[in-house]
């Protein structure tokens, strides 16, 4: 890893993803830190390279064609910059690709240190094989065996508050002594201890003859508080060292790179904890990254962070979005009829060719069927995981092909039926999933993320309120008055069960004014009574869904696919 | 730009190695011809693990004097009823092993014993020659001959005899339509939608199928039959295209072998081969779309397609769904010139 300068100007960042490599540029302009450009080719981590590095010279070739500006010298990049322009002055690298990491969690109790830890390692790309807490009720050798089995790359102990428990976590350490010990030399897993620290120093004597011990601070230092941050750093760390050895090329890369490579769900989390200090300390920013094999959420407010990474996608990530999903809950979205069979078989098609792009209308309605359905499992997964009603957020950013390649209003209608927001949301588009690479910049230089922000390298799509009233279905809610900066005004009637994009348009700011027929809730999460918004209309205008929380799909299929035609065409889709 | 390849190859010179996921041993040399199906290394899978506790069985204080009094080191085999400890004494008490087994580890006071497992068997999946040996680890065989790549594959190897069926390639297999010859033969055949299709094949004891395409809802079935299935066009009701077709007719009663083992998560494919008394060359694992190359349509709609690549289209374009995508203008087989993404296209070559 390169010492970063203080001069540094230039960013490149590289993102070795499951199904391409992106090349991301950034570069002051006027005084002021720009997204210039990018590239994307396919990932070469897999046949038949084995090795990331040709995906990276591909979309550094790609991203010098596209910039004018060179990167490469005898196919070697360039780094720092020379005085000719030539080069970048830092380069920062997240990665997706690889296989999940097999993550076994050890910890005290049940509903405490064992769900911190569980929390912890699902802030990563992994497949959780094993847990052990104090309330496993199997024989000593049979948990030896589950462990043996697992063949985890990564085991997590935590366990005990501070000044707490010593001797029962002293018994977990034995545990994982012995599996240790039966575990061949080459295939030792990671360890890393984020429990009681008093035990610490016992910790490590008992299990560093096995290898390099991660200490992290406590994950639960008290029954009522969970402390993951700290943790989810040192747990990034310890995954970079585990993936070298699964990514060819990843190590070589690291010792160019002016912050260690980073899982980008890491850095993802770590932008989405930046934006929650700077916005309404009321309310969750809410980050997701819908990718095609993982789906990241990244829950954050005042700089508290929920992460969590899921592996459901649209490429691979379809088989656990399939097998945790009945087929029905798909295709209720679908606005037209398409046979079971052949929903089934695309989706499956699709983790055969996870790169494909749905070419045809039917093609694009079963992908963004299955979108909404990943957004819903997604978003309803981390309630129960953080035991976090997470309906209400301001804003959300969002990222992954699905969503930035189609219409503006089709993502925006996935984004609504597939996580149900209420009260005010703002909804912001990273068409060029920026967000890990600033994130993974922000360690390198501070400036940069905060101003790429602020410019447009991020599409406000929109904000929505979304009001709730028991009314019947069309039955008029609300009266909502428009006053606009010229100081004209419009009225417009809201019925309940609708759709309304209303007339602000992109950058427009108009005050809008809601007036109740019937009872409603704006913002039933925060006990808002606010009943007047000032809202500047994004590339969606600004849109009052008042379709209702849950939203409600009409059982019969004709009238269901009637209703879903008439949303889309409320917003101009 | 790099774009995947699917080999369709009537000879090929093919290097494959064979890799154990544990440390185990080579049961080949460097020169030795291999079949197949043949076991060409082998691992002990980790059986089962009793923990015996010398200290409190045999009530000794220390657990020091615990392991003085154990008969047995780490790395030694035990029969059941076998005495791992015992006490000193007139009268001594002993600990007899539970199980016949291998002492892996002594640990404060405790004996490990490990239970036999099973063992994992590492099949050649290509015929031909051991060109290469890493101690315990695995080894590199090479072969010569035509080399087909499916897409989906249900995890088996066989060899048997390549049987076409005399139904259109496009038409389904049903049990009915499954017939005695097919016995001990690897059956190449269009769709398959039933279930009841899979179990006869296996009653019928087929050395394996190759199909064009299968409808999703039978993986479950597929993965549990006793013969190799690969999928050449992948889930759906996909022909096959025209240039595996014509690979594969000219190959028909030859020995083939199917080796439905494959790892998505690094781009592996399932492959047919059929060793070939000829000397091929290595072919290049990756490709470019460019104008003139024979490449596929992968997904909907004109899965399963091969084409012509007529021209690769400047900047975006357009598709009736409302995307802006990279595409390229390509001819099917009926002449017809469509526009397909490019992220739909594989190189076939």
């Amino acid at each position: 890893m390169s010492t970063p300068t203080a001069e540094a100007e230039s960013l490149l960042s590289i993102e070795i993803g499951t199904i391409h490599t992106r090349a991301l540029l950034f570069d002051l302009v006027d005084g002021q830190y720009r997204f210039l450009g990018a590239s994307r080719v396919l990932s070469t981590y897999g046949a038949p390279f084995y090795d990331i590095s040709e995906g990276i010279f591909q979309a550094l070739k790609q991203l010098q064609d596209g910039t004018a500006r060179n990167f490469l010298e005898d196919s070697r990049l360039v780094i720092p910059g020379r005085a000719d322009g030539a080069g970048i002055d830092s380069l920062v690298l997240t990665y997706t690709a690889g296989p999940g990491l097999r993550i076994a969690v050890l910890g005290l109790l049940e509903d405490v240190s064992l769900e911190s830890a569980r929390r912890l390692v699902t802030s990563t790309q992994g497949v959780l094989v094993e847990a052990i807490g104090l309330n496993d009720h199997r024989k000593h050798e049979v948990q030896v065996d589950a462990l043996l089995k697992a063949k985890p790359d990564l085991i997590v102990i935590a366990g005990g508050t501070e000044k707490g428990a010593t001797r029962s976590v002293g018994k977990i350490i034995e545990l994982v002594s012995m599996v240790l010990q039966l575990t061949p030399r080459d295939h030792l897993p990671e360890i890393m201890y984020a429990g009681n620290q008093a035990m610490q120093k016992h910790v490590t004597e008992a299990l560093s003859r096995f290898g390099e011990v991660q200490v992290a601070p406590n994950v639960r230092p008290t029954i009522d508080n969970e402390v993951l941050a700290p943790a989810q750093e040192m747990l990034a760390k310890t995954v970079t060292r585990i993936r070298n050895q699964h990514l060819g090329g990843l190590q070589a890369y690291a010792s160019i790179t002016s912050a260690a490579p980073t899982p980008s769900s890491h850095a993802f989390g770590r932008m989405v904890r930046y934006l929650s200090q700077i916005n309404n300390p009321q309310k969750y920013v809410l980050g997701v990254d819908l990718g095609a094999s993982y789906t990241t959420l990244a829950a954050a407010q005042e700089g508290k962070l929920e992460l969590s990474v899921y592996p459901l996608g649209l490429g691979a990530g379809l088989k656990y979005a399939l097998e945790k999903s009945d087929l029905a809950e798909i295709t209720r979205w679908l606005p037209m009829h398409i046979p079971d069979d052949q929903v089934r078989d695309y989706l499956w098609q699709k983790t055969l060719f996870p790169a494909s792009i749905p070419a045809s209308v039917e093609t694009l309605a079963i992908e963004q069927a299955a979108a909404r359905q990943i957004l819903n499992l997604a978003v309803r997964t981390h309630r129960a995981r953080y035991q976090n009603p997470l309906q209400s957020f301001e804003p959300v950013i969002v990222s992954g092909s699905a969503l930035a390649q189609t219409s503006p209003a089709q993502t925006l209608l996935m984004l609504l039926d597939g996580l149900q927001p209420v009260g005010t949301t703002t909804f912001v588009l990273d068409p060029y999933g920026l967000t890990p690479a600033l994130g993974a910049a922000a360690e390198v230089n501070a400036m940069l993320p905060v101003q790429v922000v602020e410019s447009n390298a991020f599409v406000n799509l929109g904000t929505v309120i979304s009001p709730l009233s028991n009314a019947r279905y069309g039955t008029s809610i609300m009266n909502v008055r428009i006053e606009y900066e010229s100081g004209e005004e419009a009225i417009h009637e809201i019925r309940q069960g609708n759709l309304y994009q209303l007339p602000i348009q992109p950058g427009q700011t108009a005050r809008i004014h809601m007036e109740p027929l019937r009872p409603i809730e704006i913002d039933p999460m925060h006990n808002a009574d606010t009943r007047s918004f000032k809202v500047i209309g994004g590339v969606c205008g600004t849109v009052i869904d008042a379709r209702g929380r849950p939203l409600a799909l009409p059982a019969d299929d004709s009238r269901r696919r009637d209703m879903l035609k008439k949303w889309a065409m409320a917003l101009g889709s | 730009m790099i774009t995947p390849v699917t080999h369709l190859l009537p000879l090929t010179h093919l290097r494959r190695d064979r890799m154990l996921p544990v440390k185990g041993r080579v049961l080949v040399s460097v020169g030795s011809h291999v079949n197949a199906t043949d076991i060409v290394a082998e691992a002990d899978q980790d059986g089962g693990h009793l923990i015996l506790d010398v200290r409190r069985a045999l009530n000794f204080r220390r657990m020091e004097e615990a392991h003085k009094r154990m008969r047995y080191k780490v790395g030694e085999k035990v029969e059941k009823g076998d005495i791992l400890a015992q006490t000193g004494g007139i009268i001594p008490r002993v600990l007899r092993a539970p199980a016949d087994g291998k002492i892996i580890g002594i640990y404060r006071g405790q004996i490990i014993l490990e239970t036999p497992g099973g063992k994992l068997e590492i099949q050649a999946g290509i015929t031909g020659k051991v060109t290469e040996v890493l101690p315990d680890r695995g080894l590199v065989i090479e072969g010569d001959g035509a080399l087909l790549q499916g897409v989906w594959g249900n995890g088996k190897i066989a060899v048997g005899m390549l049987l076409i069926n005399d139904q259109p390639p496009e038409d389904e297999l049903t049990r009915a339509t499954l017939n005695v010859n097919m016995r001990s033969a690897v059956v190449l055949a269009g769709h398959v939608a039933s279930p009841e299709t899979l179990i006869a094949a296996d009653e019928l004891l087929v050395r394996g199928l190759i199909l064009a395409s299968m409808t999703a809802d039978l993986i479950e079935t597929a993965v549990k039959v006793n013969y190799p299935i690969i999928l050449m066009e992948g889930f759906g009701r996909i022909p096959l295209n025209q240039a595996a077709y014509n690979l594969f007719s000219t190959n028909e009663k030859r020995d083939i072998v199917i080796n439905a083992v494959w790892d998505a998560d690094r781009n592996e494919k399932p492959e047919l081969f059929i060793p070939l008394p000829a000397q091929g060359s290595p072919a290049q694992d990756y490709s470019e779309l460019t104008r003139g190359k024979t490449v596929r349509v992968t997904v909907p709609p004109y899965a399963g397609q091969s084409a012509l690549l007529v021209a690769v289209r400047p900047g975006l374009t357009l598709l009736a769904n409302g995307q802006r995508v990279s595409a390229a203008d390509v001819q099917l087989g009926t002449n017809q010139v469509v526009t397909v993404p490019l992220a739909n296209l594989d190189v076939l070559e």
